[in-house]
């Protein structure tokens, strides 16, 4: 891979996103600056606080009544202002990838698991049947599959959650691309293979030198994956912290999203949750 | 002794050639909160919406205190209610806050809505004005909140919690169970949880039904789901993932 | 994706009344549902044109003797095939009759047939596709194998075997188009009430004791009566150039009344010289089925359930 160190990969300066709203535009991101390199960044907040949506612009995946603004909108030196949906097309898949919310939606229920990755592989590749098939064994191994023989003729139907988001990784991954974006990855998931899939995508973005751009409602749980956190709040980021300084956080939001979840092992009576402050909104 | 709220014996239920509960029997006493856990597919759900007559009983039989075997509809929605997975498809889309609260009183034919309606809600926590809102304007959050208002306001005496909060946000799914605990506290009423996350159901109840394909596992108590002792390999399976997690989340804490 | 912030204060007025995002009564959070869906509508210029074809049409039926110029069945054999003048705006046709005038009486037997179409078939069409999705089983294939076995006739030859049977008139032909055009409503319903019937809040309707009657009338009717009302306006363009097409083959309203297919068809003779004959009836039902094209494609954006 052509890394070049010095340039970041992702470079966000003032985004600004608006929707037309029934009562004038209504702002859903609000002047976010980020930059990351080859690293993992989680970008976290509950609903409506504009995590998901910063992300899909970065593929332009928005809805087209959305507005995007910035003084600087980059990935990998490439200006994505302005750019086209051909020109994004050509991007997402080869070289951002995206990984959704429920696997059982974004695979195509009429092909196999094996298909699905060999066309993908094929695709990006241009290689013969024989060796995309072989590529496409060898990222299900990748993924912690453990027969790939056998999930490769599954088809989406017939594979559970975890295993359904392994082959959706399995398939991001044929590109190879430069950065992989997760759209809260585990929400759709049994918590039993949860920490799995966090562990799985972990795991491969570091052997592959990718960017990992996680977005997620559930603070503490993805923290431990990634290497920096964007907290976001009503469109506005609250707080960027490194995960390992987590505990330290001096937002009262951040403080708030972190001990908001029941654990197994740690009883306690009433579960902390969160003043919403108007102040947080300007 | 006081007879149990809720007495499940030996239940089945087929669809078809599929056989989703396979001889379930436990029972709920008066107050108390009983989880039911398991991956998807445990035929978890099914035993709720068996208990609210949603799905047909095959084998076994279903006993709720107060109530004859071959209940009514009106009977039994009068004593059990439920609150459904996903907030934002358990309210009619085309109905306002107001008259969703009031449905069930209409079919009961129950006077004095308005007071009752109003209750409700301030009850759950929403501002008495949300009643002429329509579901699309409410957060998830408060649209569950909603839902459980709607279960509450026939006063039943066993609640059926269905995945209540696993479309919420971490810190929203906080603030309803909050509230679920304080309901349940102020007036009474039996609970069964249906949770895939052993974190919420160790939480939330006394003890914990552990089913795998329709198939009573294991019981165990709060105590021995926070202490993580089990016997049957496929709840050691679980709560190891579960602990795998909590391990995680308090590093981070 | 949800708003996260609104920038605007709120407006004031009637404007901020009716876009309250809190309203404060019911008849507000109706109005405010009516206005955004109006909103959406004239958002849509076709839309627009297509409902101010079919007001127009209306008013013109209603107002038939007063906007007419002469009556519409005095027949005047020195006046035959006049050309459009200041006397005859439309010109006359072989009996020297008003063709404007006949073209105004026209819409009132259109406008009839398509009120009496729409208030049979959608009906019929929509509670058996809701009974047939809710119900399932027995029910449901009874429903259907009629659905299909109706969907198969041809339908304006049924049309025309029906009226033959029947004997000619408008009463025959509406009954002929009616009873060849519930099916697609019924289908239409049906997959729509499937795809409602394990939704969630009819479950929790049923949980809370509702009747099976009252399930299908205030849960699900409301939720497909959208749907059934835009396929209604887009098929009325069908319609009426089925009842136009009896017209024209005699089997419908009959002489001397007015009506655009018979009238196409008296104009059949003179095609070449006196074109005005054939052609302006012939324009009547292209605007008119058009309006109700134009109207229904705006419908669907009005009924669209997404609150954009």
């Amino acid at each position: 891979m052509t890394a070049s160190t010095d340039r970041p990969l992702v470079d966000l300066r003032n985004l600004t996103i608006t929707f037309a709203g029934h009562r004038g535009p209504v702002t859903a991101v609000h002047d976010l600056n980020l930059t990351m390199g080859r690293e993992r960044v989680a970008i976290v907040g509950e609903s409506g606080s504009g995590k998901s949506v910063s992300a899909r612009a970065l593929i332009g995946l928005l809805p087209v009544s959305a507005k995007v603004s910035a003084s600087r909108m980059d990935f990998d030196g490439i200006d994505l202002r302005g750019m086209s949906e051909a020109g994004f097309e050509r991007l997402r898949g080869s070289r951002i990838a995206m990984i959704l919310q429920d696997p059982r939606q974004s695979l195509n229920p009429l092909m196999t698991a094996g298909q699905q990755i060999v066309e993908s592989c094929r695709l990006h590749h241009r290689e013969g049947r024989r060796a995309a098939r072989e590529r496409a064994m060898d990222l299900l191994e990748a993924v912690s599959i453990r027969e790939p023989q056998r999930v490769f003729d599954l088809y989406p139907h017939e594979v559970s959650g975890g295993m359904g988001q392994r082959i959706m990784i399995a398939m991001m991954l044929a590109a190879q691309p430069d950065l992989l974006i997760a759209d809260e990855p585990t929400s759709a998931l049994d918590t039993s293979v949860r920490t799995d899939v966090l562990e799985e995508i972990q795991k491969l973005v570091e052997d592959r030198g990718m960017g990992l751009l996680l977005i997620s409602h559930d603070l503490d749980l993805v923290a431990s994956y990634t290497d920096r956190v964007v907290v976001m709040y009503a469109g506005r980021v609250m707080e960027t912290l490194e995960s390992r300084h987590l505990h330290a956080a001096r937002h009262s939001y951040t403080q708030g999203l972190i001990g908001c979840r029941p654990v197994l092992g740690h009883p306690v009576d009433v579960l902390p949750t969160l003043e919403r402050q108007e102040a947080w909104k300007s | 002794m006081t007879a149990a709220a809720v007495d499940i014996e030996n239940l089945s239920v087929r669809f078809g050639a599929a056989t989703v509960v396979r001889g379930v029997s436990f029972s709920v006493r008066p107050g108390e909160c009983v989880g039911l856990v398991g991956e998807s597919g445990s035929g978890k759900s099914t035993i709720l919406r068996a208990i609210m007559g949603l799905e047909p009983v095959s084998d076994g039989q279903i006993v709720i205190h107060g109530m004859p075997p071959r209940p009514d509809r009106l009977t039994r929605a009068g004593t059990v209610q439920m609150v459904f997975q996903d907030p934002y498809a358990s309210l009619h889309p085309r109905q306002t806050i107001g008259r969703i609260l009031e449905e069930p009183l209409r079919i009961h034919g129950i006077g004095g809505r308005e007071d009752k309606v109003r209750a409700a809600l301030s009850a759950v926590g929403l501002p008495i004005s949300f009643r002429f809102r329509f579901p699309h304007q409410l957060s998830g959050g408060q649209r569950q909140r909603v839902a459980i208002a709607r279960a509450l306001i026939l006063e039943p005496r066993v609640l059926l919690l269905d995945e209540p909060t696993s479309a919420l946000d971490v810190s929203v799914q906080a603030e309803v169970l909050n509230l679920l605990k304080q309901l349940h506290a102020e007036r009474g009423f039996s609970m069964l949880f249906v949770g895939h996350d052993l974190g919420v159901v160790a939480h939330m109840c006394n003890r914990v039904m552990v089913l795998e394909n329709g198939i009573l596992k294991e019981e165990l108590s709060q105590q021995a789901l926070h202490a993580g002792c089990a016997e049957d390999p496929y709840t050691r399976k679980l709560l190891q993932a579960a602990r795998m997690e909590a391990a995680v989340v308090l590093h981070v804490r | 994706m949800s708003a996260a912030h609104i920038d605007r204060a709120p407006a004031s007025g009637w404007r901020g009344w009716l876009t309250a995002e809190q309203p404060e009564s019911v008849f507000q959070g109706r109005a405010v549902q009516v206005y955004l869906s109006a909103r959406r509508f004239m958002a849509n210029p076709l839309a627009v044109s297509g409902f101010l074809i079919v007001l127009l049409l209306l008013f013109t039926a209603a107002a038939a003797p007063w906007i007419a110029t002469h009556d519409p069945l005095a027949t005047n054999l020195e006046m035959r095939l006049l050309p459009p003048s200041a006397e005859h705006w439309f010109g006359t046709d072989h009996l020297g009759r008003d063709i404007y005038s006949r073209i105004v009486h026209g819409s009132r037997v259109t406008l009839t047939i398509v009120f009496l179409v729409s208030i049979l078939i959608g009906p019929v069409g929509l509670a058996a596709g809701i009974v047939s999705g809710y119900f399932g089983g027995w029910v449901d294939r009874t429903l259907m194998m009629v659905t299909d076995i109706v969907m198969a006739f041809p339908r304006l030859v049924l049309a025309l075997a029906f009226v033959a049977v029947l004997g000619p008139g408008i009463e025959n032909a509406v009954i002929a188009v009616a009873l060849t055009g519930w099916p697609p409503y019924a289908r239409l319903a049906r997959a729509e009430t499937l795809s409602f019937r394990r939704r969630e809040f009819i479950q929790a309707a049923r949980s809370q004791g509702a009747s099976p009657l009252r399930i299908l009338g205030l849960y699900i009717l409301p939720l497909c009566m959208p749907s059934a009302i835009v396929r209604l306006t887009l098929d009325m363009a069908g319609i009426i150039l089925i009842a136009a097409g009896l017209g024209f083959l005699g089997l419908g309203m009959q002489p001397p009344t007015a009506e655009w297919g018979s009238m196409i068809a008296t104009g059949r003779d003179y095609l070449i010289d006196q074109w005005w004959v054939a052609t302006l009836p012939g324009a009547a039902i292209f605007v008119t089925c058009l309006g109700f094209n134009f109207l229904g494609d705006g419908l669907v954006d009005v009924f669209d359930p997404r609150q954009s």
